[in-house]
């Protein structure tokens, strides 16, 4: 019996030991006698950052009242273009590459001025002026498929970049909005709200695939 | 025995509490770095009406229009709001009016607009509509007002007078009808004489009123009227003498889609008493038998003054006429006022007239034409 516990003590000592195998070397090198030494330059090892932070210059968050059928904001591209875009500026301050991704989450009261039809209000979001990646009521799936942004369900991962950012870069995400003519009676009162969540993950060991800009991009490891 | 027991359990838990360690270390090592941003909720609002509900339209009746008032109604986003305003008759479809130059107007949170092709003899019921507009194509709507109350227009309407007469005897005189008479036009002839004599009622012409005094001085007022004939003046004999008298046509024409004969709707003849005034208040006792009335208020006053309105109590001057002294014996002036009313019923509270001369004795005969 007391050869057996013996054994059970001796297994575990060894897989701790496991662990710990590299100081145990070193510890039996420091015991070496005669032996010279060659030290080498400080090695350092500094871990990169991702990070983000407000853009310049300041964002134009949207408070619009009193919408009627045919206003829109100054870009939209049709209607009144009397109303001021909203745009929400952010910079990539992270020291490692990164990808970027913005996640749209469009909400309403009631009623909803946001229906997800051509006859509710109209939402264009892009980054630093290039194609929409909300155009209207639809986002494109990573397959390129259009797919309706559907109030209270958050769009996520809509890439941004395919080069990866570097540290100081920044970036506009407009949002240029209409109320259709079209717009029904229905709608009087209506209310909608839009957030816009930046984000970024480091690019190293996390192959983009095949996710192109402005759609969105599941290959990539987002958290 | 039991010593075994625990050194092996001590055991135990040391190689577990080494195998968890070990196993955090490797998902740290295959976390990936990340960071977000949230932006502040952007929010958009659609515009509303206010009030929510369309105000009914008052109209009211003018000299061959009716005027369309309500509420203004506003958008919160402080867009203009446009009106549809439609015009039901008691049969018939209904038809949009106050439409391009005539377009409804926005004064101090009231809108407005004049309906100008109603016809006489037919009763309307209106409605408005607020419309927003993008460009010209029209957007946002509330509902249609509730109808407004049911309303007439004039089917006769003041024109003018003709050129006053002034005789100084018995003899027939031509006295003209105002210019402008047409066939079937409303022709009211007044007579006010110095001499408390009825004139001769002129042919074709239907008497009103003939009504005389002899006190403080003598006085005669004579009030007629015909349908247009074709002709430009009566011959009329006003039954004064060197006294003199004063007679006058007055013109009402008939309005857009009258085809009706005019119908006295109710006659009533006031005189003063010897008391005279420089303000004449008329007794309120004229009841009209038929809706869409003309109730005329003529007032004839033995002086050579100009006649007005002091209150008006919603009537209209129309006319003041004067014969001088030296035609007549102490002067004589005719006036003319009136008003419509929309239902059969009383007129309502007359008006008070008023002159420019000194205190004089006056008469008065209110009539109703519909």
């Amino acid at each position: 019996m007391k050869t057996k516990i013996i054994k059970l003590m001796t297994v575990a000592i060894a897989l701790a030991s496991s662990v710990g195998a590299a100081g145990v070397l070193t510890i039996g090198a420091t015991n070496a006698l005669f032996g010279a030494t060659e030290t080498s330059a400080t090695n350092t090892f500094a871990a990169g950052t991702v990070s983000v932070a407000a853009g310049t210059p300041s964002s134009v968050t949207c408070a619009v009242t009193g919408m009627v059928p045919g206003d829109s904001s100054a870009g939209y591209g049709s209607g009144s273009e009397s109303l001021v875009k909203c745009s929400y500026k952010v910079k990539y301050t992270g020291t490692s590459g990164a990808w970027l991704g913005v996640d749209v989450a469009v909400a309403g009261g009631t009623p909803n001025l946001y229906t997800g039809t051509a006859t509710g209000l109209q939402l264009k979001v892009s980054v630093n002026g290039s194609a929409a990646m909300v155009n209207g009521t639809t986002y494109k799936t990573a397959a390129g498929v259009d797919t309706t942004v559907v109030s209270g369900t958050p769009v996520t991962n809509l890439l941004i970049n395919s080069v990866q950012a570097a540290q100081n870069d920044e970036f506009s995400i407009d949002v240029t909005y209409a109320l259709p003519i079209a717009a029904p009676n229905a709608l009087q009162g209506g209310t909608s709200s839009l957030a816009l969540t930046f984000h970024a993950i480091q690019s190293a060991n996390n192959p983009i695939g095949t996710c192109a800009v402005n759609k969105q991009c599941s290959t990539i490891t987002w958290s | 025995m039991r010593k075994v027991r625990s050194s092996v359990l001590r055991v135990g838990v040391l190689m577990t509490s080494i195998v968890a360690l070990n196993f955090v270390f490797v998902q740290a090592l295959f976390a990936l770095s990340s960071s977000s941003r949230t932006s502040p909720l952007m929010t958009f609002a659609g515009a509303t009406f206010s009030p929510s509900v369309a105000p009914s339209v008052l109209p009211t009746v003018g000299d061959g229009t009716i005027s369309l008032t309500w509420p203004s109604v506003t958008l919160s986003g402080g867009q203009l709001v446009n009106y549809s305003v439609m015009r039901t008759p008691s049969t018939g479809p209904a038809v949009e009016v106050c439409t391009g130059v005539g377009a409804p107007v926005h004064n101090a949170g009231e809108s407005s607009c004049t309906d100008t092709t109603a016809l006489a003899g037919t009763t309307y019921t209106y409605t408005e509509q607020p419309i927003t507009q993008s460009g010209v194509t029209p957007t946002w709507t509330l509902p249609a007002s509730a109808s407004s109350a049911a309303i007439s227009p004039k089917s006769w309407v003041f024109d003018s007078a003709g050129t006053p007469s002034i005789s100084t005897n018995n003899t027939a005189r031509l006295v003209a009808y105002p210019t402008g008479t047409v066939l079937d036009d409303v022709l009211v002839l007044v007579s006010v004489s110095d001499r408390n004599t009825a004139p001769t009622r002129p042919s074709g012409w239907t008497q009103l009123s003939s009504s005389g005094m002899n006190t403080p001085s003598p006085m005669h007022i004579f009030v007629a009227w015909r349908s247009a004939d074709a002709g430009s003046s009566v011959s009329f004999r006003s039954g004064t003498n060197s006294q003199g008298a004063l007679t006058v046509i007055y013109r009402y024409k008939r309005l857009s889609g009258n085809t009706a004969a005019p119908v006295v709707a109710h006659v009533a003849v006031q005189s003063s008493n010897s008391a005279s005034s420089s303000v004449f208040s008329l007794p309120s006792n004229v009841v009209t038998n038929l809706p869409g009335a003309n109730a005329l208020s003529i007032v004839a006053i033995s002086s050579d003054a100009s006649l007005s309105l002091q209150t008006d109590q919603s009537y209209v001057f129309r006319n003041t006429a004067s014969a001088v002294s030296a035609n007549t014996d102490q002067g004589l002036s005719l006036g003319l006022a009136d008003k419509f009313i929309q239902s059969a019923g009383s007129v309502g509270v007359s008006p008070t007239w008023s002159q420019s001369g000194a205190a004089t004795q006056w008469m008065s005969v209110a009539i109703a034409l519909a």
